[in-house]
């Protein structure tokens, strides 16, 4: 039996926009993350909140001296709109990251990106040796959106979708289910630190639908396969590009570990 | 888009140093000692009610447990004739509803050798304690809407 292995869901959020071609770590670079203790990278999702043009997202590693490119992700030119999401992608990275150690980010191109770094700091229950004894607790959230918000970057009328509780919750899926006819459109789903900064995560295409007694209204879920880790306090925010009303219901479970 | 440089592997072609934190898909972190206790749940709809907003005719369907429950499938079978019409399914955060699914049903006429209309919902879902999920019909039609649950709980 070996020591039981404590997880603390931290993200990490950074934005860029300032051009930078070099991958040698030199130019602008935006700090996305930094390491408090032993963490596991879990998955870095670049969202543009600008029109994209082809380019690329540079993500490198900071040993406290060095820079070091560690991936590039390459960006296609994508128009947003108000019924077109912008460009988004979730890298699974599964990387261990020692402690001080940051990610830090660059742009090609002049356009504005959210990098959201999604990561699990862990420790060692030392008090006795014992097995795993993580327990899940259900955890739902639920809201309505209904008020017109065309902005990408926070601002704006959002709804606080579901709100993480120590040590942990793990999302698991996002229901977004239209209570009336739908017009092209698009629901947003923000990361919100509860410190002033939210940050744009998710786009949702929401297309015309005519509901009627046989035909249902619009419906996505949005699921996190192999959940989505959120720290407690960071809330999930939504809003709606239209005046229309959606309800949404998040789905989760909390972490928890017995003392 | 998801990752389309399908480059999972990418940094991490060798094995981690401290497997333990291997999240993904390794099944760590599912070593808990978690209880399950059945938590079938049986609901009749019959009443018609066309609202999408919860009001009106709505049938309780399962209630989640103290440590919460995971809603396995729902199963929705008409005792009967059905026409085009719709089942829906709604989350209950009392007085809030929030409607989750629709489902559409066809127009079916049933005989002794034809059988009614079925549906399955197969996916997982996380309630909480206290929550609700009820569910209504469009048409004044018969449906046994069927919840198979687990409640969760844990040794003290």
């Amino acid at each position: 039996m070996s020591a039981e292995t404590q997880y603390s869901p931290i993200i990490g959020m950074g934005q860029i926009s300032t051009a930078n071609s070099n991958l040698d770590g030199t130019g602008t670079l935006v700090s996305a993350f930094t390491s408090a203790g032993d963490t596991f990278i879990k998955t870095i999702n670049i969202k543009a909140i600008t029109n994209t043009t082809q380019g690329m997202v540079r993500l490198f590693l900071y040993d406290g001296t060095n820079t070091k490119l560690l991936q590039e992700v390459e960006i296609p030119a994508v128009t947003k709109s108000a019924s077109d999401p912008a460009f988004e992608t979730t890298i699974p990275i599964n990387f261990c990251l020692k402690s001080g150690w940051v990610i830090k980010a660059s742009t090609e191109k002049a356009e504005t990106f959210n990098v959201i770094v999604e990561t699990l700091q862990w420790a060692y229950y030392t008090t006795s040796v014992r097995s795993d004894t993580t327990k899940y607790f259900a955890h739902n959230g639920s809201k309505t959106l209904s008020t017109a918000n065309s902005n990408l970057d926070g601002t704006g009328t959002l709804g606080a979708l579901i709100t993480a509780v120590s040590p942990g919750t793990i999302i698991k899926s996002i229901n977004i289910k239209a209570l009336q006819n739908t017009t092209d459109g698009m629901v947003r789903i923000f990361l919100d630190n509860a410190a002033g900064t939210v940050r744009l995560f998710r786009e949702i295409r929401v297309p015309a639908v005519t509901k009627s007694a046989t035909a249902p209204s619009f419906h996505h879920k949005l699921n996190f396969p192999d959940g989505l880790f959120l720290k407690p306090g960071y809330v999930l925010q939504g809003s709606t590009e239209k005046a229309e009303t959606f309800k949404v219901v998040s789905e989760s479970v909390d972490l928890s570990y017995p003392a | 888009m998801q990752n389309p440089k399908d480059n999972i592997y990418a940094y991490t072609g060798i094995n981690l140093a401290i497997p333990a934190v291997q999240i993904n898909k390794t099944g760590y972190m599912l070593a808990e000692r978690v209880k399950f206790a059945g938590n079938t749940a049986i609901a009749v709809l019959s009443t018609a009610n066309s609202n999408l907003d919860g009001t009106g005719t709505t049938v309780t369907l399962i209630t989640g447990a103290s440590s919460g429950t995971i809603v396995k499938r729902i199963t929705i079978k008409a005792q009967g004739t059905t026409t085009q019409g719709m089942v829906r399914i709604f989350y209950f955060l009392s007085p809030d509803y929030y409607l989750l699914n629709e489902i559409q049903v066809p127009a079916i006429t049933q005989d002794s050798k034809h059988q009614t209309f079925i549906a399955e919902i197969n996916e997982p879902f996380y309630l909480n304690s206290g929550v609700v999920l009820k569910a209504s019909t469009e048409k004044g039609e018969t449906f046994i809407v069927t919840a198979e649950g687990v409640n969760m709980s844990w040794p003290a």
